[in-house]
Order: structure tokens, then C-alpha cells, then sequence
């Protein structure tokens, strides 16, 4: 995408940055290609910069330059950078307690579900909450499919089936989620929620 | 662009426009300058960096993994 089109897409912001070219360099890092050098060297035409944890800057003098440092990202610094991201984000640890809704939910000890629960749903929390949904949600997902195979609910219709495809790949919002969990029937609402408990069960105690 | 992946974004994002749903835990956001001199330039390179990076994604789109 361009680097404008990246600052207007909100849905953007969590995700891990690649920039190549001056100009999508300085979109995302304003100021770093002037103060920073990174694999090419003090000599070289062109730079690969990691910044912080989840970005990294590819640029040269020229096009072709930028296309070597990009080849030299690719040969050597890719591999590790994709790892070290999805790793992070499938080990995110838990937001601060600052639950925002019922005052049940306010205490880990007492009512574990429903602490995760309220740091899921809190906006403020969005870097640990969404990881944290997303796991649930593919957990959920997962358990409404072993059901099916099972033959412990009936099959999903061809509607359901649609909406179903995008869940184990994919951040679906609480409307969404509300709206596959009733479209599955009681018997899948009853897996769904177990799952829940026995992730949010793993997730308090990872 | 693998076909896999096109065909995973088409079921989510076709007639629902909410990118969200195509976003997940593995994404990477590939930015390029938005110059014609850069989409002629630079926009090559983000492609096969796209490739590559959709080659290291351990688990396919469940399309994918269910053909």
C-alpha cells in the first residue's frame, strides 16, 4: 500500500511495518534516513534500519539501491523479523488491570473469565486485548468445527459456513462474534463457551 | 500474491468493504511511497517481499488448508 494510504487506515495501526523507498521511509520514520545507516554501512547506498520492535525501514540513494537493500533484507533479516513478530504477538502478555465494566469483573481471583473478559472488551486495552480475543476466537472456531466432525451439532448451512471460513484467520469484531455464536444454535453456544473458559483459563495462567 | 490468500480476502472483504476482517495475527503492513515514480519503481520489490512473507506463514487460510 501507499504510505498515505497507510496513515489514513486506522485497522493498520497494530500491525508490524515494512517500508521500501525514501518516500515511505519518511512517511513511517519522518527524520530517520538522515541520522540512521543500518546494514549498508557509512559507505554504502543503501540501508535496512530495524526501528523499535515491529518495524523495519528499506531504502537506497537510488531505485536499484533500494531494490539491493530490499535483496538483502530478503536473503538475510526477514526470516528473524517475522519471527520475532509473530512470536510477540502470540505471547502478549495481559493489559494492565484496569477492567472497565461490571465491578465483578474487577478481580482476577474471583471471577477469572470475566477479568479477561472486561480487558477484551475495554478499547484501551487494545494491544493485549485484541491478541488475546483473537485467541479466544480461534479457539471457539476450532471447537464449533471439532463439533461439527463429531457430529455433536448439526452441520452449519452454506450462510454459516461463509462466515465460519474467516474466523480461524481473522480478528472478527464483537458483532460478528455475537452474530456467529447465535447462528451456530444452543448445542455450539454451549461448545463455544467452554472453549472460552479453557482458553481464558490458559491465558490467565500463561 | 498467492492464490490461496486472494481467495481468503475475497470471501471476507467482498460486499462487507471492512478490512478488518482480513486482518489477522500475521499480518504485515508493506508501505511504499505513493509517487507514480514509486509505484513504477518500488512497487515491484513490495510484491515479491508479499510473496516471500506469505511462503513463512505456517498455517494456510482454512480455504486453503481444506483443498
Amino acid at each position: 500500500m501507499t504510505d498515505a494510504m497507510w496513515r489514513e487506515e486506522q485497522a493498520l495501526r497494530g500491525c508490524p511495518i515494512i517500508a521500501i523507498g525514501g518516500q515511505a521511509v519518511e512517511a513511517v520514520a519522518p527524520g530517520v534516513k538522515t541520522t540512521q545507516r543500518g546494514d549498508g554501512g557509512g559507505a554504502s547506498r543503501w540501508s535496512v534500519v530495524r526501528k523499535g520492535a515491529d518495524t523495519v525501514l528499506v531504502w537506497g540513494i537510488g531505485a536499484e539501491d533500494t531494490s539491493n537493500a530490499l535483496r538483502a533484507f530478503l536473503s538475510d533479516g526477514l526470516a528473524d523479523f517475522l519471527e520475532e513478530i509473530w512470536r510477540e504477538k502470540s505471547s502478549t502478555p495481559a493489559a494492565p488491570p484496569q477492567p472497565a465494566v461490571a465491578a465483578s469483573t474487577s478481580d482476577p481471583d474471583a471471577d477469572p473469565i470475566g477479568y479477561v473478559a472486561a480487558q477484551i472488551v475495554d478499547e484501551r486495552h487494545k494491544g493485549a486485548g485484541r491478541q488475546a480475543r483473537a485467541t479466544m476466537i480461534e479457539e471457539v472456531a476450532l471447537a464449533i468445527l471439532r463439533a461439527i466432525n463429531e457430529g455433536m451439532i448439526a452441520e452449519l448451512d452454506d450462510a454459516q459456513v461463509a462466515r465460519f471460513g474467516f474466523f480461524l484467520d481473522s480478528q472478527p469484531n464483537d458483532n460478528q462474534i455475537v452474530e456467529f455464536m447465535l447462528s451456530c444454535g444452543v448445542d455450539a453456544e454451549r461448545v463455544a463457551m467452554e472453549a472460552t473458559a479453557r482458553v481464558t483459563e490458559q491465558y490467565l495462567r500463561g | 500474491m498467492t492464490e490461496s490468500r486472494y481467495l481468503h480476502d475475497l470471501k471476507a472483504l467482498d460486499g462487507v468493504w471492512d478490512l478488518t476482517r482480513a486482518i489477522t495475527r500475521r499480518t504485515v503492513a508493506i508501505v511504499i511511497g505513493g509517487s507514480v515514480l514509486a509505484e513504477l519503481l518500488d512497487r515491484p520489490g513490495a510484491v515479491h517481499l508479499r510473496g516471500a512473507i506469505e511462503k513463512r506463514v505456517i498455517s494456510p487460510p482454512v480455504d486453503a488448508a481444506s483443498s
